[in-house]
């Protein structure tokens, strides 16, 4: 554990930095090969970087390789978005969210090599002039976020890892030559073919010259080396570096190997977040399986190899723009890692190491790898659960918990045979996934839910500009009925959904043009196609995903109107909207009645009624629209974008005042779930998971009780069981830890229902007295993450 | 027509009052005046300070039911408990009932302090009961609970005669009050000679409730006294589990 934690040590101190390498060897090469198909100076770019670009190996380092130059680099694709870079030269170093350092020198370099080629050249300059008008406005009111595609790569993708482990790319060149034999370039189309695979080919190569040199690293290294246990590492890393991924890899060492230099690669490629590495519980387990019978790997060595891993899953950092940043924070590599579910079989495809893939998290605790659990509530055996719980237990938000029923269900939703479809794996945050099979893109728009509720209230206004921007859908105080004021909410969210799906189509035109040939020679289809992954060449497509954002307000406002204006008549609908109008300043007696509304998360009828016919409602009108690669999607998963988007929108009858936060995923908003984890289950049960394909994600405080004893944690593993026989796609817990309660001794408002439980009695803790809060305080434990 | 009750509060997926994920529903109204008592809201059976409401026993069920997939898979169920289960005998019997026949495990919590016909009604309908001996000496429980302990002991000693189901002893550990060797080995003694009882669960006092006090405006002797220490939790323990009972704390 010595070398893991000082690897940690070495990342978690190192500060990210820009890193224009890549941009600069890319540059140059685009100059020479200026007239080649774009698909062809795409490849000779990175074949380019990948003989150019500087290879590090670090001390006591087992795994090895970078995309960049730089440890922590953010690194810039110009192709993509440099306009980024350029709007943001003085500020990047010191902005609030995911700052990377940029040094005079670097700035210099960018102005002078880099803009001048790649101006007028880019994808985000290409949308900028393209987006449509209506869709525009939305974009620029804070309705809808939709720049997220046009300003890095697309990842949200999980590559044919296993292929390029299993296979090696010289077998996977064979492929492509035998496919490039069969075409004939007198035939129309087959001349473009023709130079499609060859641009797979050089990539290829590109990945074996990059792997050759940090073999010769390696070589160089050990023989200057003084230390003989490190030398001898280093021989062995040359040895592994010497024959993978080229090769077909001969033991789990190589194995992880062969992983991680595909993974820097496709990452060189395109600055994306969301390569996933899916199911390595499964494709690695022969190896695993292999080494340890054989007697060449003990579970200790497989386990440093894993935690040595984790920490180069943790090196790289997603560069993207200040606002994309805002909407998820964290330099967010979302390289999503997944063990248990099913096999294909059906049957429990849980394994030794699917539990020590679980200890390296437990292990490295560091923001990366993005572990996921499928868990089959049928199949998967106790120990597994118990095992998935004792890592919830560290505090770490790790793993996402899916239920592996309703990642099927929305796999064969997408087109998916059932066949294929057991071998989901999540993707991402909470999205749902097919290794080498299956292009999608998750979040090509997010929609502010609460911007929906503000349009009906006023009118088609947006209240912030003060600009009418949506449809009129009638003065609300002439609405005699419930019904009248459903149907307008329904109409608004038809109009920024159908806005939405004009922007994805633009977007879908204009990366026809993003060629990615190295991710594309792991997926089958694309070499038989011959057509690339941005173009539709893999086995299954699928519409881009427009993601719901505030969903709790939604709901919460919709069943405050529901209860004070036409249920109870507590109030009018004049008097309701002069009070959100004004923020519930002066009219302190309404926004009672608005906190004191029934709220989603209590597991009410009022409240689960309408989640399930406005969720319903929402995926009918997501899926009514095709696009070239399919039926557009529905997913509810916010990574940090309920905070931006909820600074665009005034009060809401929610009782929620402007400019606050909206609620995150499916989670009830803070402070108005009052029945413990149970009713937040059953509340989230009502909106129906499976059509959204692109995943749901629901974040759930965890009692201090429920960690305390063995009782607790077997009623944990009874909850998450629960939570599957109810269709509940994802959860994430937060325990509830020290900091946790300080925060709701300073702020209760926002932490009302946080419960703390004994025999035969339970409190709500910001009723509790000072004195008795802190004495709870006290006997809580710390936990957390070191991102 | 359906019974009505007057409900304090419906708690859910608790883990502390019984097996597996319980709904636990506490009734207003208590005819003991225990000291040190936690939950001072629940002692009247009426409503005041708006603590408590009126329910059907219909609607209690309506709530119990929601919980149903939770139960199922904890082993959990439902806690009827108080304030005084006893002093609404009939409202807790139909709800008792209601969840036998929806196949839900059912228990009570209960100072025992009632009619014995009463409880008798209770026990067809009844997985579990947790009854409280809060002292062995019953001049000193009148002093702290305004009672003397004959009826409640009488009534142990006459369910654990005819009860199929589990009865477990809980002890509430109060600084001042019980906490001491000689009561430990008086409840053990009790126990034994029972012959009946699964397991006694020690419940170390706990000042969650000092506030509602403070709220409600009363007078409360045990602002100042302490949550019991471990060690004095483990002494009291350890008597009794020498005397061959399991204990829960």
């Amino acid at each position: 554990m010595k070398r893991i934690e000082f690897l940690k040590s070495r990342v978690l101190d190192t500060k990210p930095e820009m890193d224009l390498e890549n941009a600069l060897i890319m540059t140059k090469s685009f100059k020479e090969t200026a007239g080649e198909p774009l698909c062809i100076q795409k490849a000779k770019a990175f074949y380019r970087q990948c003989n150019e670009k500087t290879v590090t190996i670090w001390d006591k380092e087992l795994i090895v390789g970078c995309s960049g130059s730089k440890m922590r680099g953010g690194i810039l694709c110009a192709d993509t978005c440099w306009s980024i870079l350029d709007n943001e030269l003085d500020t990047i170093s010191t902005r609030r969210y995911d700052p990377f350092r940029l040094t005079d020198e670097d700035k210099k370099v960018f102005l002078a090599k880099i803009k001048p080629f790649w101006q007028g050249r880019s994808s985000l300059e290409a949308w900028y002039k393209q987006i449509p008008e209506d869709t525009k406005s939305l974009r620029d009111c804070g309705v809808i976020y939709i720049d997220r595609k046009a300003v890095r790569g697309f990842g949200e993708t999980t590559a044919g890892y296993s292929q390029v482990i299993n296979e090696g790319l010289l077998s996977i060149c064979k492929d492509i030559e035998l496919r490039r034999s069969k075409l004939d370039v007198t035939i129309p189309g087959d001349y473009e073919k023709d130079r499609y695979l060859e641009s797979m080919l050089i990539s290829a190569n590109g990945i074996i010259r990059l792997a050759e040199r940090y073999g010769e690293e390696a070589k160089r290294l050990a023989d200057q080396e003084q230390d003989l246990s490190r030398k001898s590492e280093l021989l062995e890393i040359a040895d592994v570096c010497s024959h993978v991924p080229k090769y077909p890899a001969r033991n789990f060492r190589e194995a992880l190997q062969s992983l991680y230099l595909y993974q820097i690669s496709i990452f060189m490629e395109q600055n994306a977040a969301s390569y996933n590495p899916g199911r390595m519980d499964q494709y690695l387990y022969p190896y695993y399986k292999k080494d340890i019978e054989s007697g060449i790997l003990t579970e200790d060595f497989a386990q440093e190899l894993l935690n040595c891993l984790w920490i180069k899953f943790s090196e790289p950092c997603l560069f993207q723009d200040a606002q994309t940043a805002e909407f998820a924070a964290g330099y967010p590599m979302f390289q999503n890692v997944c063990v248990g579910g099913v096999d294909k079989h059906g049957k429990d495809a849980v394994n030794p190491l699917s539990f020590q893939i679980l200890q390296a998290t437990i292990d490295t605790q560091l923001y990366q790898p993005s572990l996921s659990v499928r868990y089959s509530l049928a199949k998967n055996p106790n120990l597994f659960l118990r095992k998935v719980v004792e890592l919830i237990k560290l505090g770490t938000g790790f793993p996402a918990f899916h239920n592996d029923d309703g990642g099927i269900k929305m796999l064969m939703n997408k087109g998916i045979p059932l066949k294929e479809a057991l071998d989901w794996n999540p993707c991402g945050c909470v999205e749902t996934n097919l290794e080498g099979k299956l292009r999608h893109y998750t979040a090509l728009a997010d929609i502010n839910l609460g911007s929906i509720i503000e349009f009906v209230t006023c009118n088609g206004k947006n209240k912030k500009s003060g600009l009418t921007i949506a449809p009129k859908t009638g003065d609300p105080t002439d609405f005699k009925a419930f019904d009248e004021f459903k149907n307008a909410v329904k109409s608004q969210i038809s109009y920024c959904i159908k806005a939405a799906v004009k922007g994805s189509h633009v977007i879908d035109e204009i990366c026809l043009d993003r060629f990615v040939p190295t991710l594309s020679l792991s997926f089958k289809d694309c070499i038989e196609k011959c057509i690339d992954y941005a173009r539709g060449g893999a086995k299954y497509n699928t519409g881009n995903g427009i993601i719901l954002i505030g969903v709790a307000d939604l709901i919460n406002s919709i069943s405050a109107v529901k209860h004070i204006v036409f249920d109870t008549r507590e109030a009018t609908m004049e008097e309701l909207i002069n009070a959100v109008n004004a923020d519930f300043v002066g009219f302190e007696e309404i926004h009672k009645l608005c906190l004191n509304a029934p709220k989603y998360g209590n597991d009410e009828d009022i409240t689960n009624e309408i989640a399930g016919e406005f969720f319903t409602f929402i995926a009918d009108e997501v899926e009514s629209y095709e696009s070239k690669f399919g039926r557009m999607t529905p997913g509810i998963l916010p990574v940090s974008g309920n905070t931006p988007f909820g600074m665009e929108v005034g009060a809401l009858p929610s009782g929620r005042k402007a400019g606050k936060p909206l609620a995150d995923g499916i989670s009830p908003s803070g402070g108005t779930d009052f029945e413990g984890a149970g009713a937040v289950l059953k509340s989230a049960a009502s909106i129906p998971h499976e059509r959204f394909v692109q995943g749901t994600l629901l974040n759930m405080k965890i009692e201090p009780d429920l960690l305390e004893s063995e009782n607790g944690i077997t009623q944990l593993m009874s909850l998450l069981k629960s939570m599957c026989s109810l269709g509940v796609f994802h959860v994430q817990f937060n325990v509830i830890d020290r900091e946790t309660l300080i925060k709701a001794q300073e702020n209760p408002e926002q932490h009302k229902g946080l419960l703390i439980r004994v025999a035969g009695y339970t409190a709500y803790f910001t009723e509790l007295g000072k004195d008795v809060q802190d004495e709870i305080i006290g006997r809580t434990s710390h936990s957390g993450i070191t991102a | 027509m359906s019974e009505r009750g007057t409900v304090l509060r419906i708690e859910k997926t608790s883990i502390h009052d019984g097996d597996g994920l319980r709904t636990v529903v506490f009734l207003k109204g208590c005819p003991l005046k225990c000291k040190w008592c936690s939950t001072p809201e629940s002692q009247c059976v009426d409503i005041e300070h708006s603590y408590g409401n009126i329910m059907t026993a219909d609607e209690v069920i309506k709530e119990i039911s929601k919980d149903e997939i939770f139960y199922f898979h904890s082993g959990g169920g439902i806690t009827i408990s108080g304030g005084e289960p006893l002093l609404q005998t009939d409202f807790t019997s139909k709800i008792l009932q209601e969840s036998k026949i929806r196949g839900i495990n059912t228990a009570i919590e209960t100072s025992m302090f009632g009619n014995f016909s009463d409880i008798k009604k209770l026990l067809p309908h009844l997985d579990t009961i947790y009854a409280d001996i809060k002292h062995i000496n019953s001049d000193i429980h009148k002093e702290f609970t305004a009672s003397g302990n004959e009826l409640i002991l009488d009534n142990i000693k006459s369910v654990s005669e005819i009860f199929n189901g589990n009865i477990i002893i809980r002890v509430p550990l109060i600084p001042t009050f019980n906490l001491n060797i000689e009561n430990a080995k008086g409840i053990a003694k009790f126990c034994n000679e029972l012959n009946k009882i699964s397991m006694i669960e020690l419940l170390p006092y706990h000042r969650l409730g000092v506030d509602t006090y403070r709220k409600l405006g009363l007078g409360y002797d045990f602002f100042d006294v302490k949550t019991p220490s471990c060690q004095e939790v483990e002494e009291f323990a350890n008597i009794i589990t020498k005397s061959g009972f399991k204990v829960l704390f």
